[in-house]
C-alpha cells in the first residue's frame, strides 16, 4: 500500500465490494481497516446502525453500509471488513463485504455519477470510474458521514464532558 | 594563565576543556607551588573550577588561595556566591 | 530448582513485596509525615529486608538498609518531626533500595551512583542525630530555619545559616514587598556536568530573571587531588535565594530538565500559615468564628506543619497529556482484567502464575490509584471562595452567623472543581437568604443562638464525594411544599413520595415562582440550574430538612468525572451498567406485591408506594422471550421523578468502570450516557436512568 507514496494522496482509493459493486473511498481519509470483530448493538437506532465496537479501548460506532445503501442484510464471512474512516477526530466504522485494493486514479478518470440505475442512492456517490473492466464508484465520505451524524445534529441532548474521547 | 615558579596566575573564566588542560597542568606541580591568584576582572564560566580549586586546597592546605578564602563572589550573570569548605 | 534457589526465589519474591509496599508508604509518609504509625510500618519493612539481605548474601543491600533501619529507627523511637530534606532522603533511600535491590539480581557489579551518596548521607545524618540527641535538645524547638542548617553537614559552619536565616527574616518582615523569595536545593548528580548542566547555569537563568540570586555551594564533599575529577560534579548541594517578581511555576520551569531528586523549590512565606488562615472572617464582626471551630482549623494546621512550608518540586502538565495518560490506563485496567478473568488462564491453575497475575493486579490498582490521584485537588480553595461568599451574603441580609468549615483536605476530582463553585455559591446564599431566620427575635423564640450557623463540609460516603450545605435556619415544610406541588400539577395528591423525594420537588424547574407561600419564599429560585449542573457531573442533590431545625443540601458527586461504579445488569443476553449512585435496591419481587393496573403498566409494591415497573427489553425493543417480573429482577432507582424498578434478566455484579462517551452519532440516545468496556473486552452500555421514566399519565 505504501508503494504508491509518489502518487497524490488524492488520487488513491480504497476500493471494495459490497455485493457485485465495487466502491471507493479516498485513502486519506482512511484510519484502518480491521477484520470484523464482535459488535455490540445499540438500541433505538435505525438497522444499518449496527452498534459499537471497541477498538483498543476507543468505542466507535460501526455503520452496516449495505444496510446504510438499502441493499439486503449479509452474515459476514471471513471477507467481511470494517473500514474506520476519520473526519474531524470522529471515527466510524464501515462494514464492507471484501475489501480489494488501494487504487490510483487518475482525475482525469474519474466522471460524473449517473443519476439513476444504481442500487445506493446516488447522493453518497460523488464520482465514477473505470479501472480495468470495472467501473468503481467513489463514495462522497463526508456525505455519509454528515447522514450517520444527522442523529447528533438533530437534537444534541448529551452533555460531553471534557475527557470525553 | 601566567605562572612564574611559585604564582600561578589565572583566569575565571576557563571552559570545561580548559579546566581539564589546567589540571593536567597542575597536578604534576602541585607540590612546588605557593599560590595561586586569580584574574578578578574574568568570571566564572563552570563551577568545576571552583571544585578543582577547593580539591588543591584540601589536597595541599600550605597552598595560598585567597580568591578561595574570601569565601564569596559576585558577578551580574551570578548574583552573589558563596562557598563554603571545611577546612 | 535446588532447595536453595527456591528460597532464595521466594525470597526474591518477599523482598519485591516489600520494596512495593515501602514504595506506596514512602509516598503516603511524605504526604503526612507526622502518621509515625505509617513509620513503624516502613522500618518493619525495612528491618525484615536487612534479614533477608544479608541471609542470601546481598550484603550490599543488606549495608544500606541496616543504616536506613537505624535512622527510621531514631526518628521512630523519639517522635522527632522529620524535616522536610530529610523526609527527601527517606524517599530518595527508598529508591536506592529499588535501584541496589535490581542491581543484586541481575548480579550487577557496579552500584548505582546513588547509593553512595545516599549511604553517606544516612551516616551523616545519623552521626549528626546521635550527637544533637545527647542533652535535651528537644525536636519542639526546631526553628523553621533549623533543617536548612542540617543539609550542611559540618555543623560548626554557621555561615550559610545564619546568612540564609537572616534573609528570610529580613523578607518576613518586610509586609509589603510584593517580590517573592524562593528558596532552592539543587543536588545536582555526579554526572551533572556530563548532562550539561553546572549549577552556574542556573544561577544565570535566576539572575535574568530575579532582582536578587544569592547561593550558598556547599564544597565540602569535594575530593582531594587523588580522587578529584573535573568532569564529575562534587559539589554536594548549592542552596539558592532567590528576589523575584516571577511566581513559582516561572522558577520550576528553570529547573525543568533536572530529575526530580535534584532539586526542590519552595516559597518563603511572609507569615505564618495560621494567621493567614483565620485573618479572613474572624477579622470581620459580623461574622464571627466559634471557638469550636477554630480549634477544628488549627489542629489541621498543627498537623500539616511539617508539609505546609514546603512546597514540593512539580511539574506542569498538559490537561490533555493528563487525559491520555488516564485513558491507557483504563486500557490497562481493562487489559488486565482480561487476565485475571480469562478461564483459560484460570485453567492453568499453576501457583506462580496466579501470583503473577495477583502481583499485575496489584501493580495495575496502585498505577490506577496514582493515576487517578493526579487529577485530584483539595477542595480547600473552593471552600475558601466560599467563605467569602459567605461573609458577603451575611453583610448583605444582615445576618449575623458563624461558619463552621469541615473536610477541606477532601479532595475531588479538578475538572469538577470548577463546575461546582457556582452551585455552592447559590446553594449558600439560599440557606442564608432563605434558609435562616429574618430576624434575631425569631430565633430567640425558638431557643436558638441569636446567630446563625451555616456549616459547609466534604466528605467521603461509600465511593462517592459529599459537599453540603447545613443551616439551621427555619427548615422546609414537607406539607407545604407537597401541597404546592400537587397545586402546580408536578405531583398527584394521591401520590406516596419519601420525604427526600418530597423535598427534591423544590428543585424542579418553575416550582417556585412569585406566588410562593411566604416561608418558602424563594427557596427554589434557581435550584433547577443547579440541579441541572450537578446532575452534568453526574451527581445528585438530596436535601434534609427539619421544620424549625433547618436544612442540609448535600451535593453528592462521583469520585471522578471518567470511573464510575456500576451495577452490571443482563437482559436479552445483553449486559447493561447502571450507576450505582441511583440504585436504591435490587430484588426479585414476590408474585403478590406486583399490580398490573389497567392502561397505566404494571407496579411494584414497596413500602405503601407503588413504582412503576420498567422493562429494559420493552425500552430498548430487544427480542427476548417475555417473562413476568418475578421471574426478572427488579432494580429500583431514583431519578428525579421519582423512583423506578427497572426490570432486567440478571444481576451480574458490581464494578468500576471507566465511562466512554459513544461518539457524536449516538449521542442522541438519552437512555444511554456512555459505554464501558469490561474484562473480556466486550463493551457494555450505560443506561442513563433518568430517561426512563414512562411518562406520566393523566
Amino acid at each position: 500500500m505504501e508503494q504508491n507514496t509518489l502518487q497524490s494522496k488524492k488520487e488513491r482509493y480504497l476500493t471494495f465490494y459490497l455485493g457485485n459493486e465495487q466502491y471507493g473511498i479516498a485513502i486519506d481519509r482512511i484510519k484502518e481497516i480491521i477484520a470484523m470483530m464482535k459488535v455490540t448493538h445499540i438500541p433505538k437506532t435505525p438497522d444499518f446502525m449496527r452498534g459499537v465496537i471497541n477498538l483498543r479501548g476507543l468505542i466507535i460506532p460501526v455503520v452496516d453500509t449495505r444496510l446504510r445503501f438499502g441493499m439486503e442484510f449479509r452474515e459476514p464471512d471471513m471477507h467481511t471488513t470494517i473500514v474506520i474512516v476519520e473526519v474531524e477526530k470522529i471515527n466510524i466504522g464501515f462494514i464492507v463485504d471484501r475489501v480489494e485494493e488501494v487504487a490510483s486514479i487518475d482525475p482525469s478518470h474519474l466522471s460524473e455519477p449517473p443519476r439513476f440505475g444504481s442500487h445506493i442512492d446516488t447522493d453518497f456517490i460523488c464520482s465514477m470510474a473505470q479501472i480495468e473492466e470495472n467501473v468503481v464508484m467513489i463514495l462522497d465520505v463526508l456525505k455519509l458521514f454528515e447522514a450517520d451524524e444527522l442523529v447528533s445534529i438533530e437534537n444534541i441532548t448529551q452533555t460531553h464532558t471534557s475527557q470525553g474521547e | 594563565m601566567e605562572f612564574d615558579g611559585d604564582v600561578l596566575k589565572i583566569e575565571l573564566d576557563m571552559t570545561m576543556d580548559d579546566i581539564r588542560t589546567f589540571e593536567e597542568f597542575i597536578r604534576p606541580r602541585l607540590e612546588y607551588l605557593e599560590m595561586i591568584s586569580i584574574d578578578e576582572t574574568t568570571t566564572l564560566v563552570s563551577s568545576a573550577l571552583l571544585s578543582l580549586l577547593v580539591s588543591l586546597k584540601k589536597t595541599r592546605p600550605e597552598l595560598q588561595i585567597p580568591f578561595l578564602d574570601k569565601k564569596e563572589f559576585s558577578s551580574s550573570a551570578f548574583g552573589t556566591v558563596h562557598w563554603i569548605a571545611n577546612d | 530448582m535446588t532447595k536453595q534457589e527456591q528460597v532464595k526465589a521466594i525470597f526474591i519474591e518477599e523482598a519485591g513485596e516489600i520494596i512495593e509496599k515501602l514504595n506506596v508508604d514512602i509516598l503516603r509518609f511524605e504526604e503526612n509525615s507526622a502518621d509515625f504509625e505509617l513509620l513503624n510500618e516502613i522500618f518493619r519493612g525495612v528491618h525484615t529486608l536487612k534479614g533477608n539481605s544479608n541471609a542470601f548474601g546481598f550484603t550490599r543491600l543488606g549495608e544500606f538498609v541496616h543504616h536506613f533501619e537505624d535512622l527510621l529507627d531514631h526518628y521512630r523511637t523519639t517522635k522527632e518531626a522529620i524535616e522536610p530534606d530529610n523526609l527527601e532522603l527517606f524517599v530518595g533511600s527508598v529508591d536506592v533500595i529499588n535501584d541496589v535491590m535490581q542491581c543484586e539480581l541481575d548480579t550487577v557489579e557496579e552500584l548505582p551512583q546513588s547509593y553512595t551518596l545516599y549511604l553517606e548521607k544516612i551516616i551523616a545524618l545519623m552521626l549528626f542525630k546521635t550527637n544533637q540527641n545527647t542533652p535535651a535538645t528537644t525536636p519542639a524547638e526546631t526553628s523553621p530555619l533549623n533543617d536548612l542548617a542540617s543539609e550542611f553537614s559540618f555543623d560548626e559552619e554557621r555561615q550559610p545559616k545564619e546568612a540564609i536565616e537572616k534573609r528570610i527574616e529580613e523578607y518576613q518582615s518586610q509586609d509589603n514587598n510584593p517580590l517573592n523569595l524562593f528558596y532552592i536545593d539543587l543536588r545536582l548528580d555526579s554526572d551533572g556536568y556530563k548532562r550539561g548542566f553546572d549549577p552556574l547555569i542556573f544561577l544565570h537563568i535566576l539572575q535574568e530573571k530575579a532582582s536578587s540570586v544569592e547561593s550558598f555551594f556547599d564544597m565540602s564533599s569535594v575530593k582531594s587531588l587523588e580522587e578529584f575529577s573535573a568532569d564529575e560534579n562534587q559539589i554536594a548541594n548549592v542552596l539558592i535565594l532567590v528576589l523575584t517578581q516571577q511566581n513559582i511555576s516561572d522558577i520550576e520551569e528553570c529547573f525543568e530538565f533536572l530529575f526530580e531528586h535534584e532539586y526542590t523549590i519552595r516559597q518563603i512565606e511572609k507569615d505564618s500559615p495560621t494567621a493567614n488562615k483565620t485573618s479572613e472572617i474572624s477579622t470581620d464582626t459580623a461574622v464571627a468564628v466559634p471557638a469550636q471551630t477554630e480549634s477544628i482549623v488549627s489542629k489541621k494546621i498543627e498537623n500539616s506543619i511539617p508539609t505546609a512550608t514546603l512546597v514540593k518540586s512539580t511539574i506542569k502538565i498538559d490537561t490533555n497529556k493528563l487525559d491520555e495518560l488516564f485513558d491507557s490506563v483504563g486500557e490497562l485496567v481493562i487489559a488486565q482484567n482480561f487476565i485475571a478473568q480469562n478461564e483459560k488462564i484460570r485453567a492453568i491453575e499453576d501457583e506462580s502464575i496466579s501470583r503473577a497475575i495477583e502481583t499485575l493486579s496489584k501493580i495495575t490498582k496502585r498505577i490506577q490509584d496514582r493515576v487517578m490521584s493526579l487529577r485530584m485537588v483539595a477542595i480547600r480553595d473552593t471552600f475558601d471562595k466560599m467563605k467569602r461568599v459567605v461573609r458577603d451574603t451575611s453583610k448583605k441580609t444582615g445576618k449575623p452567623l458563624h461558619l463552621i468549615v469541615q473536610g477541606e483536605d477532601t479532595e475531588i476530582d479538578k475538572t469538577m472543581i470548577d463546575s461546582l463553585s457556582d452551585p455552592l455559591i447559590h446553594i449558600i446564599r439560599n440557606a442564608i437568604d432563605h434558609g435562616l431566620e429574618n430576624d434575631i427575635d425569631e430565633r430567640i423564640a425558638a431557643n436558638k443562638e441569636p446567630e446563625g450557623t451555616i456549616t459547609l463540609r466534604a466528605y467521603h460516603k461509600s465511593g462517592s464525594i459529599v459537599v453540603s450545605v447545613k443551616d439551621d435556619g427555619r427548615g422546609i415544610s414537607k406539607e407545604k411544599v407537597f401541597q404546592k406541588a400537587v397545586s402546580k400539577g408536578i405531583v398527584a395528591a394521591d401520590d406516596n413520595l419519601t420525604d427526600s423525594q418530597i423535598f427534591s420537588l423544590i428543585m424542579q424547574p418553575g416550582f417556585s415562582t412569585v406566588d410562593v407561600i411566604s416561608d418558602l419564599s424563594g427557596r427554589g429560585v434557581g435550584l433547577d440550574v443547579v440541579k441541572t449542573s450537578i446532575e452534568k457531573l453526574r451527581g445528585k442533590i438530596e436535601i434534609d430538612s427539619k421544620i424549625g431545625e433547618g436544612s442540609t443540601f448535600s451535593m453528592v458527586l462521583p469520585l471522578t468525572l471518567a470511573i464510575i461504579d456500576g451495577m452490571l445488569v443482563k437482559a436479552a443476553e445483553e449486559i447493561y451498567i447502571i450507576p450505582t449512585l441511583s440504585v436504591v435496591e435490587s430484588f426479585r419481587p414476590n408474585e403478590e406485591i406486583v399490580h398490573v393496573l389497567k392502561g397505566k403498566g404494571e407496579f411494584v409494591s414497596l413500602r405503601g408506594q407503588h413504582i412503576p415497573i420498567v422493562r429494559l427489553s420493552d425500552v430498548f425493543s430487544l427480542s427476548t422471550q417475555r417473562i413476568n417480573p418475578w421471574e426478572g429482577i427488579l432494580v429500583c432507582v431514583e431519578t428525579e421523578s421519582g423512583r423506578i424498578a427497572i426490570m432486567v434478566d440478571e444481576l451480574l455484579g458490581r464494578q468500576q468502570v471507566v465511562i466512554k462517551t459513544l461518539g457524536q452519532s449516538l449521542a442522541k440516545l438519552k437512555e444511554i450516557s456512555g459505554g464501558a468496556i469490561l474484562g473480556n473486552g466486550d463493551i457494555a452500555l450505560i443506561l442513563n436512568v433518568e430517561a426512563f421514566r414512562p411518562a406520566l399519565e393523566g
